[in-house]
């Protein structure tokens, strides 16, 4: 990263911050951070209906051991990565937490939404699979009839004698839920127990926080967010799971009410989802003192509505916290806190609310494409380093090369910075997040292109904002070699949903001619969606 | 040639009993199986043996099934309320896991299963029909999911032949719980029912009970089959309906977000107090979401679907019986 060089003209400063140091611990891996100091306080509260089941960090690490013996019994020679896939339940944690007693590499894999019938979604996880170079795969016994190409295991078996692993990576975050080029962030165990030590710090965490979350394990903002941080911090968190949320979104606050909650985390359009659906009547939220928004782009007008909706219900205003982060800085980049809350910026008419400070260990800057720093208020990449940046994508030189400029981590977002505070304003990188979930434009791209006779590289992934949802819709538009090729947009649809389970909006038919190309014939996403944004395209059907 | 054995699980519910009577209408006497506590009131005097099938309990299930032909499966669960996906999914799976597993251990040959036009897929231009089933699990209600997971382990089931019937939302007598005809209830009460925005799909029980007896015992089945007659906007067949008992207009169709939320909070309430929700999240998402059918498939197969002013005559006679509706509708219009 380049500095400017000294400037006499009175112009801002460098967009450059650096948080306080990163906090530290006795533990240095999550496995002895599991099993230090006292064990027995309850830890994880899983609600499946009426029922509640409570594990204390004691239990969970037993029950670790019992899964480490079945993975060490499927694969004597030893283990190196363990693929976990698994619906948030004791046993994701267990199989987990026993890839850091065997000093294996976790790799936390997308489970659907739904739960009873994943086979057919999680078929299209094979290319993940093979770029992990899974030695075992934890899974139900359902996926376990599935050829995986590595052995699975099911369930525990009687508990391993307490082993003394080498420390190796912690885990592997797959940063889409399947790709035909998967990209594996490898955090190490330092990144992994900084990220949650710096979260819980600027949030002052402690035992007695309360914690509900239906956040997928899988996720990072569900893995290091939620389950991580909440074992550094020694706090309790009640676990719902997605598919819970999504049908009844009620029962998040239902439980953040009854639990007397004072954290609790989603991405915006489960924020937005709760300002449509749920009737503040009955609720008391005057706990809650950290909601954190993050993990796509945030709307003020999500967060205003939400904030006048639930004052009836004891919401705090300034619980209402906007955060960034990303998997490749394993989590947590920059936070808002309750006692520091930050203006908006505005853009072009456009409200950006404030993502908060750097988080401790995280350093930042705003730089152009030649990695040349920017000024204060002037936009550019968003760059990363510290000791919670990843070390590399797994077996990927090539992506790891494009991401890392050094050690700083470049993340594809675009963003601002002014008197210390973090604006994220938009998206260098093609993806299209929906409702957290993230998916490379290419995947969906090559699913449609197998269907459609198209021009060569003739379709166009692209996201639109839709403020409605509080997320972003999938637009696909699609060029067409003759104009009588298009076919049943509801055919493509569920091809998407079957193949990738992305849900696309608009399925959009283009004449050949018409898709703006850069002169070497790639698709130009950006103008695609510019031209969405503008008018009507040149349409053959939708 | 000997006639069939059939086992009817659910016959004393409404679909089972219309499906009982049915058969019986058939020259066929199944036998009716029943939940240890459930009400076989419907099915006293038919002369159909009972046989008690309990789900928790599989040697019940094998017992009951010994010799039969053929399981037509018309209890797959499903609560009062849907509040509880998760454990009402796993529920679900697992009582059907109990009824294949104890269906293959005595032998039995096919399994028609009663399923719903929940799991039928919309498309954009035309009707659909069996051929569209949801690619992935829908996610926005309890009822959905539920349905196309019981639907899709029906599809990877290789022991025994399955046979799938879709019906639309059934109307008729023995509706003891007062499903779809809570509808009717509402409004011959007086109490025009809040709805969303959207269709309904009526089928008369009776017509479900002979397409069963069908797929039962022809000698090649289709694999799954829609069963469904006429098609209304929601709220002009409740206008029908004031129109049909005397009762005041309906009120305005809701937006679906608005009928979510609404039926969400009843439910919220009802389970406080053990009452009723005057509107299910199940039936908004059912008028919600209700794809277009083509139900062609089942009259090539020689079945009839009676007209609705059929099935509310017969619906009103047995209601009135019931004390469900407190006084002689006036006249006779629908």
């Amino acid at each position: 990263m380049h500095h400017r060089s000294t400037d006499q003209d009175g112009n801002p400063p460098e967009a450059w911050l650096r948080g306080p140091d990163c906090p530290t611990g006795a533990a240095s891996s999550l496995w002895d951070e599991l099993r230090s100091g006292d064990t027995s306080a309850p830890w994880l509260i899983f609600h499946v209906g009426a029922v509640r089941t409570s594990f204390s960090r004691g239990e969970i690490a037993e029950r670790a051991l019992g899964w480490a013996a079945a993975f060490q019994a499927a694969v004597p020679a030893g283990v190196k990565r363990v693929g976990v896939l698994l619906p948030n339940s004791p046993e994701f944690v267990g199989a987990f937490f026993a890839a850091q007693a065997l000093g294996a590499v976790a790799v936390p894999l997308p489970w659907p939404v739904v739960d009873g019938a994943p086979e057919r979604l999680i078929e299209a996880l094979r290319p993940v699979l093979q770029r992990a170079k899974l030695d075992v795969l934890a899974t139900t016994p359902g996926c376990a009839t599935i050829d995986w190409g590595a052995p699975t295991v099911t369930a525990p078996l009687a508990p391993l004698s307490v082993p003394n692993p080498a420390l190796a990576a912690a885990f592997m975050q797959f940063t889409s839920g399947s790709t035909g080029d998967p990209r594996g962030a490898v955090i190490s165990q330092r990144a992994a127990l900084g990220s949650s030590r710096a979260m819980a710090s600027a949030l002052q965490l402690g035992p007695a926080d309360v914690g509900v979350s239906w956040l997928p394990f899988f996720h990072d903002m569900g893995l290091v967010g939620v389950l991580l941080t909440s074992l550094v911090a020694r706090f309790p968190v009640h676990v719902l799971r997605p598919g819970d949320f999504l049908m009844r979104p009620r029962k998040w606050l239902d439980l953040v009410s009854s639990e007397r909650a004072t954290l609790t985390v989603g991405p915006n359009f489960a924020w937005e989802l709760l300002v449509r659906r749920v009737n503040p009547e009955g609720l008391d939220l005057s706990s809650l003192r950290c909601a954190l928004n993050g993990s796509e782009p945030i709307h003020r007008t999500t967060l205003d509505g939400f904030i006048a909706k639930f004052a009836a219900a004891g919401f705090k205003p300034n619980a209402m916290l906007c955060v960034y982060g990303l998997a490749e800085a394993t989590l947590g980049v920059a936070f808002s806190v309750p006692e520091a809350p930050r203006p908006d910026l505005e853009i072009e008419g456009r409200a950006v609310p404030a993502n908060g400070g750097v988080l401790p260990g995280i350093e930042l800057c705003v730089a152009d494409a030649d990695g040349q720093v920017k000024r204060e208020g002037e936009e550019g990449e968003l760059c990363v380093r510290g000791p919670t940046v990843m070390d590399h994508y797994f077996e990927h030189a090539d992506a790891t090369a494009a991401t890392m400029r050094g050690d700083w981590l470049r993340t594809g977002d675009l963003g601002v910075v002014k008197n210390g505070t973090v604006y994220v304003t938009g998206r260098e990188k093609e993806l299209v997040i929906q409702s957290g979930r993230k998916f490379h434009p290419y995947d969906i791209e090559r699913v449609v292109a197998g269907m459609v006779e198209t021009t060569p590289n003739g379709v166009a992934a692209v996201s639109r904002p839709d403020a409605a949802q509080g997320s972003e819709g999938l637009v696909v538009v699609v060029e067409l070699r003759r104009v009588s090729g298009a076919i049943d947009p509801m055919l493509i649809k569920g091809e998407l949903l079957k193949v990738l389970g992305v849900r696309a909006d608009v399925i959009e038919f283009v004449p050949a001619g018409t898709m703006p190309r850069t002169t070497s014939g790639k698709v130009k996403r950006k103008a695609v969606a510019a031209g969405l944004l503008a008018a009507p395209a040149n349409k053959v059907a939708s | 040639m000997k006639s069939p054995e059939v086992v009817v699980l659910g016959a004393g519910g409404f679909l089972g009993l219309n499906t009982v009577r049915a058969f019986l209408d058939a020259g066929l006497k199944p036998r009716c199986g029943r939940r240890p506590r459930g009400n076989v009131l419907g099915l006293r005097g038919l002369g159909a043996p009972l046989v008690v099938t309990d789900f928790t309990q599989p040697e019940t299930l094998r017992e009951a099934f010994r010799g039969a032909d053929v399981v037509v499966h018309a209890a797959a669960h499903y609560p009062r309320f849907s509040t509880e996906p998760q454990e009402t999914i796993a529920r679900g799976l697992a009582e059907l896991e109990a009824v294949l597993d104890a269906a293959v251990a005595s032998k039995v040959p096919r399994l028609v299963f009663v399923s719903s036009t929940a799991t039928v897929a919309p498309r954009d231009a035309a009707p659909s029909n069996e051929g569209d089933l949801f690619a992935v699990c829908p996610e926005w209600g309890t009822y959905h999911a539920l349905k196309w997971n019981l639907e899709h382990r029906l599809r990877d089931e290789g022991r025994l032949e399955v046979v799938v019937a879709c019906p639309a939302a059934c109307l008729g007598p023995f509706d003891w719980k007062v499903g779809t005809s809570a509808l009717l209830v509402a409004t011959a009460r007086g109490v025009p029912p809040p709805h969303p925005r959207g269709y309904i799909t009526t089928v008369d029980a009776r017509d479900v009970g002979q397409a069963l007896v069908l797929l039962a015992t022809s000698s090649a089945p289709p694999e799954r089959l829609i069963l469904a007659n006429e098609a209304f906007d929601a709220h002009e067949l409740l206008v029908m309906l004031a129109a049909r008992y005397g009762a005041p207009p309906p009120p305005r169709a809701l937006e679906a977000e608005a009928a979510r939320v609404l039926a969400d909070e009843q439910e919220h309430e009802a389970q406080k107090t053990g009452g009723r929700a005057a509107l299910a999240r199940e039936l908004v998402d059912l008028i919600v979401h209700s794809p277009r059918l083509d139900a062609s498939r089942s009259r090539s197969l020689g079945l009839t679907y009676r007209p609705l002013s059929d099935t509310l005559d017969a619906w009103d006679s047995w209601a009135l019986r019931m004390g469900l509706l407190q006084r002689p509708r006036p006249e006779k219009s629908a």
